[in-house]
């Protein structure tokens, strides 16, 4: 991740390797969810600055930025009315969240290539990085190791134009989000191979790991190849089993053996089970994270043991109540599961008759289950009738809209 | 800034639909007022200064200027005027900076200057602040040594009772019984006149500037300056202004509040010197402990002036014990960013909390040391807090000239050739201070 704070202040040199000046600003103009710097604001002199075109900057680097041109033949360029000064007018002030008034301050701004040009995509609030900017990098590099970085997508501020110097952050009224793994995955595919695991590696395994599922098959396999067969490993393991079986599959033979190898070798055989599957079928789309209850438990220990466990959203929509033997006897929504007496035993308000397809099953079969009964997600089973997975609906919506693809995920936001 | 029942939100445009009827309501309100009649007005607006300066009699300076009248009579009266013009120009500058941009002082210097000079204003505020907390601690000690009790029992209680205090969010109520408590020291005034001053020698002191190379007397007449300017007392007022909502159209009777509190802050110094100055300086005498001190309001008390000036210094001190944690607080985490204020539970705003624990925390442990002395601690406080007003008053001086944040309202050059004035004489006070103390070494 690219921060503002760590290019002001650098040395600016034209063409001819002449020192210009300091880079004090940037300049992004606003639009689109996230804003491409349009502009350099440089110090030449005491009280002394000149802008300069995005155009006219070659390489912009954390050591330097050397532009294109010799300082005397730069383009002209003035600030339009919908541009910001993002060291001025964004970094320093503070965010005010409607929802529950929170306080917090703007402690740098995170920027991403793309390509020969920089966006900007979020401002970070976190601590550590405000002990970054005292020049604590060690404290600050623990900190955000052991935190997901506590960053509010661009898409998520308001901001005003560089004519309002006392411009005010506000976060629109959806209220403050992280930036969420997609709009992430969305950047790191715009970027470059090496930005686009750059990006990757600085994120903490957990998003890291969330972003690399939201991303295409062969981005994933692109950034996979990139990050060098340890971390892919670590990745992999981090991922639920079924996109993880996904991407595999997607791998060269020898190289998915490899990666499977490194792997933890519970989180490998729960992968490799999957692998067993045909592709299109409904093992190849089921995942193996869900949640089974007995029919002899009551509502309440139900409850009180999900909440001890926190499942996945996605796989506690529907809770499967199994026999001994593991057989699938019956099915309750969550929501069945509140609004029934906490002393009432599973048995006796579950559906009796589960919809369920077997696990060699097409995909269509899957897709026709889960539209004609309206379904979250449907449990899959073996010829004992056995639960071995779940196919929930975000994993058949890809095969119901698959012209919307990469768009397609957006709604389910 | 201490206030627990609004938030740091009310200060911007980016409110809630119903924050913003509610501002509107204010709005016509103050507007309704100001038409009414001009006292009634300024009724509603008056507070800021007029707290803030009886924050400033707090026992830091109770104790300070009652030294300065013991050691060196009537001969530094004349530094008082100056003190208090200069404190009516910076309070006034931060009132009005608060006014116009409806920001605390922490946040501004965040913003104009950037982190890493604000991480430097921070650093310097709570030195200052945590020795200015030691100081009120001491006060309590000294205070209730007067009635016998041990500083070991006195002080944890007196801690424990501000912590509670803070932490239930019932300072707002306690607030303000302690400054109703401060009028107390309206006795001195009395006393004053009942000690039968020297008047020719007061009115010499006050008129004609004199100057010693004597360590003491620079070292109480900085001690003077700093307990009267404080950086703390710029970060409460602006916070003040901000927290109470007025803006820049409450100027006029903000500065009328400004100027009169702290002129009748003034007159209760001059007669607090001027009394310790006839009954302790007169009879060759110092103030080696709060007994001493006490001696001023003799002439009005008799055998009860003991009693008087410990109840007056109980009061000041706790108030100071109380408003400097959280004075501090809101300004550290106002400028980094960590969530704040009084309506938050601890696990909300763990770092402001943590804060004033701290400062608390720290001030009675200073105290408690065993041996140290009571009214040097007091004293001391206030030369470090002259000490590094300065750099404080520079940032001011700069957001007061910014015009991209001040517009109209930004400093004019009365203000400024003043701030200037009292930026120059702070950092010679503190050079003259230190060559003295190393010759005198």
């Amino acid at each position: 991740m690219l921060y503002l704070s760590t290019y002001l202040g650098r040395p600016v040199f034209d063409a001819a390797n002449r020192p210009v000046g300091r880079v004090q600003d940037l300049v992004a103009r606003l639009e689109g969810e996230y804003p491409l710097v349009v502009g350099l604001r440089a110090r030449t002199g005491m009280r002394k600055r000149l802008d300069i075109d995005w155009t006219d900057v070659r390489a912009f680097e954390i050591s330097q930025v050397i532009l294109t041109r010799e300082a005397d033949r730069l383009h002209p360029f003035a600030l339009g009315d919908r541009d910001v000064l993002l060291a001025r007018n964004v970094m320093d002030k503070q965010i005010v969240d409607l929802e529950d008034r929170r306080l917090i301050r703007v402690q740098d701004v995170q920027l991403a290539r793309t390509g020969t040009r920089l966006r900007v995509i979020g401002v970070d609030v976190s601590t550590s990085a405000l002990l970054r900017r005292l020049r604590f990098s060690k404290i600050a590099d623990r900190m955000a190791r052991r935190n997901p970085p506590d960053a509010v997508a661009w898409s998520d501020v308001d901001v005003g134009s560089w004519k309002d110097p006392n411009v005010k952050l506000r976060v629109t009224r959806s209220g403050v989000r992280r930036l969420h793994p997609a709009d992430l995955a969305e950047i790191a595919s715009e970027l470059p191979p090496a930005e686009g695991v750059g990006l990757l590696e600085a994120l903490e395994e957990e998003v890291a790991a969330d972003t690399l599922e939201e991303m295409t098959p062969e981005d994933q396999v692109r950034m996979l190849e990139a990050l060098g067969p340890e971390r892919a490993a670590r990745m992999l393991e981090r991922m639920s089993p079924d996109d993880a079986a996904d991407l595999l599959q997607d791998l060269e033979r020898e190289e998915a053996e490899a990666l499977l190898g490194q792997m933890d070798p519970g989180e490998a055989a729960e992968v490799l089970k999957l692998l067993g599957y045909e592709e299109e079928s409904a093992g190849g789309l089921m995942t193996t994270e869900f949640v089974t209850v007995e029919p002899t438990q009551t509502c309440q220990a139900v409850i009180d043991s999900l909440r001890h466990r926190v499942p996945d959203e996605e796989h506690a929509y529907h809770l499967y109540v199994t026999d001994q033997s593991g057989r699938l006897v019956g099915e309750l929504s969550l929501y069945e599961l509140v609004v029934a007496p906490g002393d009432v035993e599973v048995g006796a308000v579950m559906r009796d008759d589960p919809i369920a397809v077997r696990v060699d099953e097409g995909q269509n079969e899957v897709v026709e289950a889960i539209t004609k009964y309206n379904l979250l997600a449907v449990p899959v089973v073996d010829d004992q009738e056995r639960v071995v997975g779940i196919v929930t609906v975000d994993d058949v919506i890809d095969l119901v809209r698959p012209q919307e693809h990469s768009g397609g995920r957006r709604f389910l936001r | 800034m201490v206030d627990g029942s609004s938030d740091e939100a009310l200060r911007d445009e980016a409110v809630s639909a119903p924050e913003q009827g509610r501002r509107r309501r204010l709005g016509r309100a103050r507007g309704l007022l100001r038409r009414r009649a001009g006292l009634v007005a300024f009724l509603a607006v008056v507070g800021p200064g007029l707290i803030t300066a009886s924050a400033d009699n707090d026992a830091q300076g109770i104790t300070t200027y009652s030294l300065v009248g013991a050691k060196t009579g009537y001969a530094l009266l004349w530094v008082l005027p100056l003190a208090l013009l200069a404190l009516v120009v910076t309070q006034e500058v931060g009132a009005r900076i608060g006014l116009v941009t409806g920001k605390g002082l922490g946040a501004l210097i965040r913003e104009r200057f950037g982190v890493r000079p604000a991480t430097l204003a921070m650093l310097l505020l709570l030195v200052a602040n945590l020795a200015t907390t030691a100081a009120e601690f001491a006060g309590v000690a000294a205070a209730l040594e007067i009635f016998g009790v041990t500083r070991y029992i006195s002080v944890p209680i007196a801690a424990v009772l501000v912590l509670v205090l803070v932490a239930k969010g019932g300072y707002r109520r306690v607030e303000r019984v302690l400054l109703i408590g401060s009028a107390v020291f309206g006795a001195y005034i009395v006393s004053g006149v009942l000690a039968h001053p020297d008047w020719t020698a007061a009115f010499r002191g006050f008129a004609t500037p004199s100057f010693e190379k004597d360590p003491v007397f620079v070292l109480t007449a900085v001690g003077m300056v700093g307990t009267t300017i404080t950086p703390w007392g710029q970060f409460f007022i602006q916070g003040y202004v901000v927290d109470k909502g007025l803006g820049p159209d409450d100027l006029a009777y903000e500065r009328a509040d400004v100027f009169l509190g702290q002129l009748a802050m003034g007159v209760v110094v001059f007669f607090i010197i001027i009394a310790t100055a006839a009954t302790v300086f007169a009879t060759g005498a110092t103030i080696v402990d709060a007994q001493d001190a006490a001696r001023a309001l003799e002439p009005l008390a008799g055998r009860f002036a003991e009693v008087l000036f410990a109840l007056g210094l109980l009061n000041a001190s706790l108030m100071g014990a109380n408003i400097l944690p959280l004075s501090t607080s809101y300004a550290v985490c106002e400028a980094f960013g960590f969530e704040l204020g009084l309506d938050r539970y601890i696990r909300e705003a763990p770092v402001f909390y943590g804060i004033v624990a701290f400062a608390i925390g720290f001030g009675a442990l200073v105290v408690l040391i065993p041996g140290i002395p009571l009214v040097p601690i007091l004293f001391i406080s206030a030369v470090v807090n002259a000490v590094l007003l300065a750099p404080i008053l520079i940032y001011l001086h700069i957001l007061a000239n910014d015009r991209d944040l001040m517009g109209d309202l930004k400093n004019g050059r009365l203000a400024n050739v003043l701030t200037l004035g009292t930026i120059v004489l702070l950092i010679i006070l503190t050079i003259v201070l230190a060559v003295v103390s190393i010759v005198a070494a």
